[in-house]
């Protein structure tokens, strides 16, 4: 398509101007490059402002606000919060300036609860999961589960929540109501024994970052722990303090739109820093190559010929596992793969160039032979190698996306850097489990900038040397 | 051509050796034993094992004895499957890799010339821009995402094909997903290089004159254009054969094949060095074959090109 | 006089000076420092990062100490852990038989997996002792004592015990959920609206998670393998799929000396191997020195130590005695259908341990022929209750029922077919998509899916999660610091809010397992005030 487009553009003959002024006239009417560039510039900005624009840690995981769809809200939470008082406030809150933190929370001496219901609604099967707060915690399956006072069955999240109090639930009996109605067109109703319910609200004054006063349910304490999963509303300085996900969460209850963020700083990264490797190493090889000419060119051939027979990705695979999976391993690893290519490219221009007059006339008033190839001959073949180098740059990304897709993402501190290859791993294992949108996004944002940085590297080509149209 | 052959006859081996020291040396020096596991193995029974796989030796001695073996053919043990030899590990499993590759490569090649030579032959027609954005779309979208994306579609929502599984007792419908999957990109890359022959080749001055002769356009196609269009596809071949095996590791694994791709990572976390070893010499001489014979068939094809 | 007067104010001066300096020192020494940065080791897998970030704020939280954390691939943990080059490091444990002696011996002094540098005499003391207790009641009571010097000094830290986490098709019928999770196949039928299916349909896919690294009993050690050795043979006892006690296999009765030391076993007549031949003592023999004695086997046996007990067998396995003499090795074959077994010393547990897989018999004419091809689907002979027939590498294994079987009217499946995908979302899909019977593992990220299914089954297993102590090495050679560690640990809440299948808290360092079930002691409680004074006392500062 691009080629159709250069194809007519070639025809009018445009007024002579520079080579460079020439080639950024031609590119920018070619409309998908422009578009091209404009996404990548988008993708380009966020992935370099990352730490500052992404609206949640891409780390911080909140498993039990895992796999929501897009544009999720929750009350914002740790898993433990712990106030204290002289101290700063627990970690989502902020820790400077004064404020009022209140936090309304439902405790409650909790088992975990299975109830298998057959077709006719009749209860088959009662699990009941370990009592933590009891001295010998174990799991149980009675024939009936009779509730006492101040027991309640709570079935449900959001508005579905039903609660039952004071009711027996029976095998080879019918479920009871409401719990019947939450169970609907389920095998399976998992529910939540509940005992000692009671609501508590704790508030906390924070001045200059620091916990001053603390209360629950209007009584000072001094220390208070609230756990994730019992919360039920918290509000800070009078409103609600949620958090809401553009994206949705992942399994972790991690921001996705933060991880792709973040991901693609590191795709683009090992893109852009691996093919400069290449290109240096590549570059120097092949303009030294092609200038010296003769035996030592057939020689350095020779050698790349029989570099470019060796399974390089088996090498990356198997260095990355038995010695770690480092930044700089990587980058060296994949510049050591590209290069070749680049190489032979650059060989190729710097043998035709270097018959010209004008190399001629420089090698006569004197110029050294570094003088020549760097001064002279690598400049005048950079059009080709911005055009090859940026269609590498997508290789690479899709090397490593490759590679963090065998569970082999690069890591640093000991943390995995996730890239957009990693997530869509880890998204592709979900979406099987019905959450499609965990795929989508990241795959998405990868094969969007893939897209843009092939369809750039064809206009520019077409741009830039319109007789190497349509190679490739 | 036969200098040339047999210039790369004799720098085939000294490839194959190259990579045999590599793999050698960087299994050896890396850091784990292939025996340490979660329950402690007395220290004696260690002892043993190593000696067992003659892991006690100097790495020299250890190499030059496994030249040995090689030379004779002989991989050596594995030492993860203690049951098998890695020879016969790479003899059951390569077959599903192999019947995966070149369906794949069979089916890139027959959908990558149609739509190559829809577009080529009508350029900028409405054939052209579809065949050439599709193809583009197969090019940027990696195997690790078509290939959920059609077990989503084709296998839990349709119901057509299984989730993964492999019939080894030769074709079934096992290997239509993984296929697709593997073909798609090349299939792609393969459009754009076929349209590109053709509308380079069209153009020249023995297309012309067949032309002018007064032969019927299909003939003029398929007996001259073709032929010349066809090169910058042949020599794509060659590469491609090397991304086939690799890109074979992520679509086996996505679709559990058997085969030998996804015995790579595997064997090197379980510092299985004799597999690993054997894998990579095993991968590499059919690379180092595979390239010698798209070479030779690139010379068929264009007489032009000389080989010295 | 004046002189010596003044000597001797001269004197007292210095000796208050240096008392004085002295004392100061003393003092110096005893300010509290500050506590060192330690680091988290586990291998990595985002849920063991879970419980080591929970693990980090809870020891910043309660004892404000700065814990980082590092993860490494598993080949290298493992090596730190025998090196001990950790602080503090994640640990699990599978246990290999129902009784609390399989962790128990673990910290050992010098024990191959104790691997804290722990090392205490008097606990040593009583586990041997233990070992020549006969009564499981009694000898519950000498481990009690042992495990409350093991919780008192801390070595480990333990977390929790594992829940089984299968997803059974509610087709399979004879499926017991069990703490060893091993489920026999002779016990196990395929049901159809509420029949015995037909026998073409008597047919059980399972996920096995790997390829078997062997076929050989004396050679394997890990789980895929042992739940393909269950169907292919069979010890001279075998584990009552429902509670796990010992039940005849090709023994069909023991007797057991006065002692405790020598077991007197009758082979059963009917006990044939798949070729026909009978089931014979010396097949038992001839199978244990095989494991025993180092020059016998190609491959050394990983699991030869379970013969340690055996008289004689010790020093051969470990080297200390280079050749083996059969007659010194206290195993007896009195009659083709007589096997006379005498130990080192009365291990209560021996009944378990004959059904251990590395106790199996193997077919000796079958093994001399074809060396180590043996296992070959064309070779193999067993004398379990299943054959094998198809054996593809890396996609399935298939079994069918052994005609020669002693109990072959038991056996009501037709056929077994083990896969060894190891991705357990894959395995998932399958399940769902009606590919697979039964799976042995979920994925930790879709608990609330899988918890919806109605083949799910969660139930105790007999695997602990702790971490281990490096008590070599400062500050954790302290025991007051891994006390202080251990109390500032709430194991509810990461049993509740971390792991999400109703793992329980593990108190002590045994959970409960054996007959009658051993029942731990309290272990240390969650006291993060104690704890910070534990600290304190041991020298450090604590705000």
């Amino acid at each position: 398509m691009t080629e159709a487009v250069a194809v007519q553009e070639e025809k009018k003959e445009a007024p002579p101007r520079s080579l460079w002024g020439e080639a950024w006239s031609r590119l920018r009417k070619n409309r998908f490059a422009v578009m091209s560039l404009a996404w990548l510039s988008v993708i380009g900005i966020a992935a370099a402002l990352a730490p500052w624009i992404v609206p949640y840690d891409p780390q911080h995981q909140e498993w039990w606000t895992g796999k929501r769809p897009p544009l999720y809200s929750h009350a914002t939470l740790e898993l433990i919060m712990t106030f204290s008082e002289g101290s700063a406030p627990p970690a989502p809150f902020p820790s400077s300036g004064t404020h009022v933190i209140k936090v309304k929370k439902e405790e409650a001496r909790t088992r975990d609860l299975r109830i298998k219901v057959s077709h006719d609604g009749k209860v088959e099967h009662i699990e009941l999961g370990p009592d933590l707060d009891a001295d010998d915690p174990h799991s149980e399956s009675p024939d009936v589960l009779a509730l006492a006072s101040g027991e309640r069955i709570v079935a449900g999240e959001g508005e579905k929540r039903v609660a039952a109090a004071a009711t027996t639930v029976e095998k080879g009996k019918v479920l009871p109501e409401p719990l019947a109605g939450a169970a609907t067109g389920q095998a399976v109703l998992v529910a939540q024994w509940r005992k000692g319910e009671r609501t508590r609200e704790v508030e906390a004054r924070v001045e200059q970052g620091k916990v001053a006063s603390l209360a629950v349910d209007s009584k000072p304490e001094k220390r208070v722990e609230v756990a994730a999963d019992e919360v039920l509303d918290v509000a800070l300085d009078g409103s609600p303090f949620v958090h809401t996900h553009l994206l949705g969460t992942d399994d972790s209850g991690r921001d996705i739109l933060s991880r792709i963020i973040f991901g693609g700083r590191i795709s683009l990264m090992v893109g852009i820093v691996a093919t400069l490797v290449s290109l240096v190493i590549g570059v120097a090889y092949g303009a030294l190559s092609g200038y010296a000419g003769g035996r030592t060119d057939e020689l350095m051939m020779r050698i790349v010929d029989i570099l470019y027979a060796i399974p390089f990705m088996f090498f990356v695979i198997i260095l990355l596992v038995l010695f770690g999976r480092s930044l700089i391993l990587l980058f060296a690893a994949i510049g050591a793969v590209e290069w070749l290519t680049m190489a032979r490219i650059v060989r190729g221009q710097v043998l035709s160039l270097k018959e010209k007059e004008f190399i001629e006339a420089a090698r006569v008033s004197g110029t050294s032979t570094f003088g020549i190839v760097f001064g002279h001959l690598v400049p005048n073949s950079l059009g080709t190698v911005i055009v090859y180098t940026t269609l590498t740059i997508p290789e690479v990304i899709l090397t490593e996306a490759f590679l963090s897709f065998l569970g082999l993402s690069v890591q640093y501190n000991g943390q995995n850097l996730e890239s957009w290859g990693s997530l869509t791993k880890s998204g592709m294992d979900l979406a099987l489990g019905g959450f499609p949108w965990l795929l989508l996004w990241s795959a998405t944002a990868l094969s969007l900038t893939l897209f843009a940085l092939n369809f750039l590297g064809d206009g520019l080509r077409d741009a830039l040397d319109p007789r190497l149209r349509g190679k490739g | 051509m036969l200098k040339y052959i047999l210039r790369r006859l004799v720098t085939a081996p000294l490839v194959i050796f190259l990579l045999l020291v590599i793999t050698f040396t960087m299994v050896r020096v890396a850091p784990g034993s292939p025996f340490s596991s979660e329950k402690a193995t007395p220290p004696e029974i260690q002892e043993r094992q190593r000696a067992f796989y003659h892991l006690d030796k100097s790495i020299p001695v250890q190499f030059i004895y496994y030249l040995g073996n090689v030379v004779r053919g002989d991989l050596g043990p594995s030492l993860k499957y203690k049951d098998l030899t890695v020879n016969e590990i790479i003899s059951r499993h390569w077959l599903p890799s192999f019947v995966l590759g070149t369906t794949a490569m069979a089916l890139a090649l027959v959908m990558g010339m149609t739509a190559g030579i829809l577009a080529g032959l009508k350029p900028n027609s409405r054939w052209d821009y579809s065949s050439m954005t599709i193809s583009m779309v197969g090019i940027t979208l990696p195997a690790f995402v078509t290939g959920p994306l059609l077990v989503v579609v084709f296998s839990l929502k349709l119901g057509w094909f299984r989730v993964s599984g492999w019939d080894a007792n030769g074709f079934s419908k096992d290997i239509v997903l993984p296929a697709i999957t593997l073909s798609l990109p090349y299939a792609a890359r393969i459009a754009r290089l076929m349209r590109a022959g053709l509308l380079e080749v069209v153009n020249q001055d023995y297309i012309r004159t067949a032309r002018a002769k007064g032969l019927r356009e299909h003939v003029v196609v398929l007996r001259h254009a073709l032929k010349g269009a066809l090169l910058p596809v042949v020599s794509f071949l060659g590469p491609a054969v090397a991304f086939i095996i690799t890109g074979s590791l992520v679509v086996e694994t996505i679709f559990q094949v058997p085969g030998l791709g996804r015995q790579f990572t595997q064997s090197a976390l379980n510092r299985d060095y004799g597999l690993t070893q054997g894998l990579v010499v095993f991968v590499g001489t059919l690379l180092v074959v595979l390239n010698l014979v798209v070479d030779v068939a690139y010379g068929f094809l264009d007489p032009r090109i000389r080989y010295d | 006089m004046a002189r010596s007067s003044r000597l001797i104010a001269g004197g007292a001066v210095l000796a208050l000076l240096s008392a004085s300096l002295f004392a100061y020192c003393a003092r110096a020494g005893e300010k509290p420092k500050p506590f060192p940065k330690v680091e988290i080791l586990y291998n990595t897998l985002e849920s063991h990062r879970a419980i080591a970030e929970a693990l980090a704020q809870m020891w910043k939280d309660e004892l404000h100490v700065n814990v980082g954390l590092a993860n490494t691939e598993w080949k290298v943990y493992l090596d730190k852990m025998r090196d001990l080059d950790y602080q503090i490091a994640r640990a699990g444990w599978v246990f290999d038989y129902n009784d609390p002696h399989n962790i128990f011996e673990c910290w050992q002094t010098g024990n191959g997996n104790n691997r804290t540098g722990w090392s205490n005499k008097k606990y040593d003391e009583l586990i041997e002792k233990a070992t020549l207790v006969r009564d499981n009641a009694e000898r519950w009571k000498v481990y009690q004592d042992a495990e409350r010097l093991a919780v008192d000094e801390a070595p480990i830290l333990p977390i929790y015990i594992y829940v089984n986490k299968n997803m059974l098709s509610q087709k399979v019928k004879g499926w017991y959920d069990n703490v060893l999770n091993t489920h026999p196949y002779d016990a196990i039928w395929i049901e159809e609206d509420g029949k015995v299916a037909p026998p073409d349909r008597q047919k059980l896919n399972f996920n096995n998670g790997a390829e078997p690294q062997t076929l050989d009993p004396a050679i394997m050690s890990g789980v895929p393998e042992s739940r393909i050795a269950i169907a292919l043979y069979e010890g001279l006892t075998r584990y009552d799929p429902k509670d796990l006690h010992p039940i005849p296999g090709v023994a069909e009765s023991w007797e057991i000396s006065e002692d405790g030391k020598t077991y007197t076993f009758h082979l059963r007549p009917d006990a044939r191997w798949s070729n026909g031949d009978p089931v014979t003592a010396s097949d038992f023999v001839y199978s244990w020195l095989r494991v025993i004695d180092p020059t016998q086997l190609p491959q050394p046996a990983e699991y030869a130590q379970v013969f340690d007990w055996i008289e004689g067998a010790k020093p051969v396995i470990h080297g200390d005695v280079k050749t083996c003499d059969p007659t010194r090795i206290g195993l007896d074959a009195r009659d083709a259908r007589t096997l006379v077994v005498r130990l080192a010393a009365p291990c209560p547990f021996f009944l378990n341990l004959c059904a251990h897989s590395t106790y199996y018999p193997v077919h000796r004419a079958t093994v001399e022929r074809h060396g180590q091809k043996w296992t070959r689907p064309e070779n193999i002979v067993g004398n379990g209750p299943f054959i094998l027939k198809q054996w593809e590498l890396s996609a399935k294994i298939v079994f069918g029922p052994s005609p020669t079987y002693w109990g072959h009217e038991r056996v009501k499946l037709h056929e077994i077919t083990f896969f060894p995908i190891d991705s357990q979302d894959t395995a998932l899909n399958k399940f769902l998509a009606g590919e697979c019977d039964w799976l042995d593992d979920v994925p930790i990220a879709r608990a609330d899916e899988v918890k919806k299914n109605p083949c799910f089954r969660a139930s105790p297993f007999l695997t602990i999660y702790f971490y281990r102590f490096n008590c070599t090495k400062p500050p954790f050679d302290d025991p007051r610091v891994r006390r202080a560690f251990s109390m500032a640990v709430d194991k509810k809440t990461i049993c509740s809010k971390v792991e999400r299948f109703g793992e329980i808290p593990l108190k002590g360092v045994c959970p409960p397992c054996g007959n009658p079930p051993y029942k731990g002691v309290p272990g240390l409680p969650y006291d993060p005030e104690g704890a910070r004074k534990l600290l304190r006392e041991a020298g450090y500062e604590v705000p």
